[in-house]
């Protein structure tokens, strides 16, 4: 039987070390998807995965479930993920795959070219990854959050502490930034196969 | 949401996150009827539903590289040491002593005959029998002004040391020396053998060590493994699937040219 995360949690507080192991498990890929969408460096993340999960482990004692250990967890996370945006002193970034160039890329698309082509050539997913990088940390992340993570609005306002509506109005306002760069590339509602 | 243009339900107050609640079905049921009915008569607003609708799908092309999380998991037992690591933490004395019998050995298998005589000092290596000292390798130095005194020297030390053993071993301050060698013995053997316990530990330590690294890397293996398994996987069933539409081709030509 799956032990609850507040199980291996009250475990790992008694020094049980396989447990937290377990918790490492069970969490360490969302956790690593969190720090990669928003900083955008794989092996930035895969750092960032490791000190969220040291630092969990020193807090643990002080963790008396006010919140579920998920949210805890994505709270160091993304803490470590803005840390790190302040000291790198940039915007977060993905490294732009070899030749793509966000903002030459509505350029390069011919008028004629059509929608495969484009696709063709281009990886919408790469797109996608450019363009995220290019949102506010605010809309990126509430993006992350909801789309990625499946949090709801309310468990991203306490995460990230602001109102719900100012969670709502980041998403769509990130969402409607996308929605018109994708628009501008000729990638419009339904997506190529 | 108050009035039907469509340019006031783009930007009236909430509309957008009434809207983005909707996409996300994170909206409450009342509010979810009052969007569906503005919604159902207004057709801007289909429209930039159906367009975030695509961002989404287009969103949900965007997944992370595979990332590598062996050490990840494996943080809260003791990572791995390397070989130099734990050289590192083997007391002086032992290292010492190593080097001195990697010394010895290499000088036995060298055969190193090292002589110092009247005629100064000389080296030799190899085996071949020693030559006639005529054609032996010899370091000798012409002058010797210090020899003399050397000599001197040498014979006040060995002057010294027989007076001192003659007056040493003499009545009951004998017996309290021996008791005192015998007590500096027993501690220099105690100290020996707490050593000896301590390398004994670090053995086990380098064993566990190695044993860990040796976990870490057959786990990798199974890791990599599993991933082109898993990728044979979907080779296989992407050939099936193309075999099935060729033969679904196949039946459609014959149906098309027997018609």
């Amino acid at each position: 039987m799956t032990s609850t995360d507040e199980e291996l949690v009250a475990r790992s507080i008694r020094g049980d070390a396989d447990s937290f192991n377990q918790l490492i498990l069970r969490w360490e890929r969302p956790i690593y998807a969190l720090a990669y969408r928003t900083i955008g460096r794989e092996e930035d993340a895969r750092d960032l995965v490791q000190e969220t999960f040291l630092r969990a482990f020193r807090a643990l004692p002080g963790f008396r479930g006010q919140a579920k250990f998920s949210s805890w967890l994505y709270r160091i996370a993304l803490n470590l993920c803005r840390d790190w945006i302040r000291r790198e002193r940039r915007t977060p970034v993905v490294q732009p795959p070899e030749g793509v160039d966000v903002l030459d890329m509505a350029a390069t698309v011919e008028p004629s070219e059509s929608l495969d082509d484009v696709v063709a050539r281009r990886d919408t997913a790469r797109l996608v990854e450019a363009l995220m990088a290019s949102l506010p940390e605010e809309q990126r992340t509430a993006i992350v959050l909801k789309e990625y993570h499946g949090l709801t609005f309310q468990e991203i306002a306490d995460l990230v502490g602001c109102p719900l509506s100012t969670v709502k109005t980041r998403l769509y306002q990130g969402l409607t930034v996308l929605r018109r760069e994708l628009a501008r590339r000729g990638i419009t509602g339904g997506l190529p196969k | 949401m108050t009035t039907k243009g469509d340019a006031v339900c783009m930007g009236g107050d909430g509309w957008g996150e009434q809207l983005v609640a909707y996409l996300y079905e994170d909206l409450e049921a009342g509010a979810r009827a009052r969007v569906e009915a503005h919604l159902s008569e207004c057709p801007a607003c289909q429209s930039e539903l159906g367009a975030l609708g695509g961002v989404r799908s287009a969103l949900a092309r965007w997944a992370p590289p595979e990332p590598s999380f062996g050490m990840i998991a494996r943080r809260a037992v003791p990572p791995p040491r390397s070989w130099l690591a734990g050289l590192a933490d083997i007391p002086v004395w032992a290292r010492t002593a190593a080097a001195l019998l990697c010394v010895g050995v290499a000088a036995g298998l060298a055969n190193l005959d090292v002589r110092y005589g009247a005629d100064g000092l000389a080296v030799r290596t190899g085996w071949s029998s020693a030559p006639a000292p005529a054609a032996e390798a010899v370091v000798e130095t012409p002058e010797r002004p210090w020899q003399a005194d050397l000599a001197a020297l040498e014979e006040g030390l060995r002057i010294e040391l027989a007076s001192s053993r003659a007056v040493a071993p003499s009545g009951p301050t004998s017996g309290a020396a021996a008791a005192e060698l015998s007590g500096v013995r027993t501690l220099i053997e105690e100290s020996e053998q707490r050593q000896r316990r301590e390398l004994a530990l670090r053995l086990a330590d380098l064993l566990r060590d190695v044993e860990y690294q040796r976990r870490d890397d057959l786990e990798k293996i199974d890791r990599s493994l599993g991933l082109i398994q898993a990728n044979l996987g979907v080779m296989q069933n992407t050939g099936v699937e193309v075999m099935r539409q060729r033969q679904m081709i196949n039946d459609l030509a014959v149906r098309v040219s027997q018609r």
